[in-house]
C-alpha cells in the first residue's frame, strides 16, 4: 500500500467499484428479463437477436449470461433490437438517502414491502425502485397502436 | 419460520450476522434480508477472495464485487432471476431438505452460497462454496450437510420452506417476494 492509499481511500473506493457493478448487475437483469420476455411471447432467439443487431451470437450469448463490460452503444442497440429505448438517469447519491430500515421483520413494514413488490411484479421491465435507478426500458409503442 | 425475536436473538447472541450492501451506509432501501453464519460472512466479505487455476489476476475482485452486487440487488428489492440466480436445490437426501442456493453469474468460477428462508424475503446463508469445489455428488452433499447442521444448529426450527409448493419459476418468484 503506497502511504497515500490510506485505508479509507480503499473503502471509498470500494463503494464506488461496488456502486459500478452495480449497475453493470442491474444492466444485464433489465436485457435479460427483456429478453425472456420476448422469447417466450415472440421466439426471439440470440441469434436472431444477434443478426438484427449486427454482432455475433456469441456475443449475444455472453452479454446475457450475466453482468460484462458492454458499453452503453451495444445495450442501447440490443434493446432497439428488442423493440426498447434504453434511457439513462443519473441520480445523486444524497436522494437515496439512508436506510433505517432495520427490522424489516414486523408487520406493518412488511405489509408495506408485500405491497411495493406485489406493484412491482407487475410493473413489467421497470427499473425496481430500491434499486440505484441507473436507467430504465421503455417499450416501443408501434405506430398505429 | 422464525418470529422476528428469535432471529434478532439470533443476531444479539453472534450466530447470525446481517449482511449488508457495502455502499458506506447508503442503502436506498431494504425489502429483503440476507443473514449469514458469522464463517460465511467472513469469507463473503473477505477483502480477497482465493485466486483460482487459471484466473487472471483480476479475477477474484471483479467475482466478488458481481456476488456483492447481486446480493445487494436481492436486499434492495430488486428483481431476481429465479432459477438462474436463486434455485431450489434438488433434495437428493435428507441434507438438501428445504435448502436453496444462490447462484453467482459469470465471471467465473462462479459461488454459491446455501441457505434458507427465515421467512419469505429472509433468507439466511450457512453454507458458501466456489462452484469449481462441487465437483460431484460427494462435494454436494458434503457442502448440503454443512449447510444444514448449521442451520440446526443454531435452531431447533424448520425454515420457511413450502416445497410441495414450489415446484415452477413463478411460484419461486412469488416465494421469494411474498
Amino acid at each position: 500500500m503506497s502511504n497515500s492509499e490510506k485505508p479509507k481511500d480503499r473503502t471509498d473506493r470500494e463503494v464506488v467499484e461496488i456502486s459500478a457493478m452495480m449497475a453493470q448487475d442491474q444492466l444485464w437483469v433489465l436485457l435479460h428479463e427483456r429478453f425472456r420476455e420476448l422469447e417466450e411471447t415472440n421466439g426471439l432467439t440470440q441469434a436472431a437477436l444477434a443478426r438484427k443487431v449486427g454482432c455475433d451470437r456469441q456475443s449475444v450469448n455472453r452479454w446475457l449470461s450475466g453482468p460484462s463490460n458492454i458499453s452503453i452503444f451495444s445495450a442501447a442497440k440490443l434493446f432497439a433490437g428488442m423493440d426498447s429505448d434504453l434511457r439513462v438517469a443519473c441520480k445523486p447519491w444524497r436522494e437515496l438517502g439512508t436506510s433505517n430500515y432495520y427490522r424489516c421483520f414486523d408487520e406493518p413494514k412488511l405489509a408495506a414491502t408485500k405491497a411495493v413488490l406485489q406493484f412491482r411484479n407487475t410493473g413489467a421491465s421497470e427499473m425496481r425502485s430500491g434499486s440505484l435507478p441507473i436507467a430504465k426500458i421503455v417499450p416501443a409503442i408501434a405506430v398505429g397502436e | 419460520m422464525l418470529t422476528d425475536a428469535e432471529i434478532d436473538s439470533l443476531i444479539k447472541s453472534g450466530a447470525l450476522v446481517r449482511w449488508e450492501p457495502r455502499l458506506g451506509g447508503r442503502v436506498s432501501a431494504q425489502h429483503r434480508v440476507i443473514l449469514l453464519a458469522p464463517s460465511v460472512a467472513a469469507e463473503i466479505d473477505a477483502p480477497r477472495w482465493p485466486l483460482s487455476d487459471e484466473e487472471p489476476t483480476r479475477g477474484p475482485k471483479l467475482r466478488r464485487q458481481a456476488f456483492h452486487a447481486q446480493l445487494a440487488r436481492f436486499v434492495e428489492g430488486g428483481n431476481m432471476i429465479v432459477t438462474e440466480e436463486i434455485k431450489r436445490l434438488t433434495p437428493k437426501n435428507a441434507h438438501f431438505e428445504d435448502l436453496f442456493a444462490f447462484r453467482s453469474r459469470p465471471p467465473n468460477p462462479q459461488v454459491r452460497l446455501l441457505g434458507y428462508f427465515a421467512r419469505p424475503g429472509v433468507f439466511v446463508g450457512t453454507a458458501f462454496r466456489q462452484r469449481d469445489e462441487l465437483v460431484g455428488e460427494d462435494e454436494w452433499t458434503e457442502a448440503a450437510k454443512s449447510a444444514s447442521e448449521h442451520w440446526r444448529s443454531i435452531t431447533p426450527k424448520k425454515p420457511m420452506a413450502a416445497p410441495n409448493q414450489i415446484r415452477t419459476k413463478a411460484e419461486l418468484a412469488r416465494y421469494i417476494d411474498e
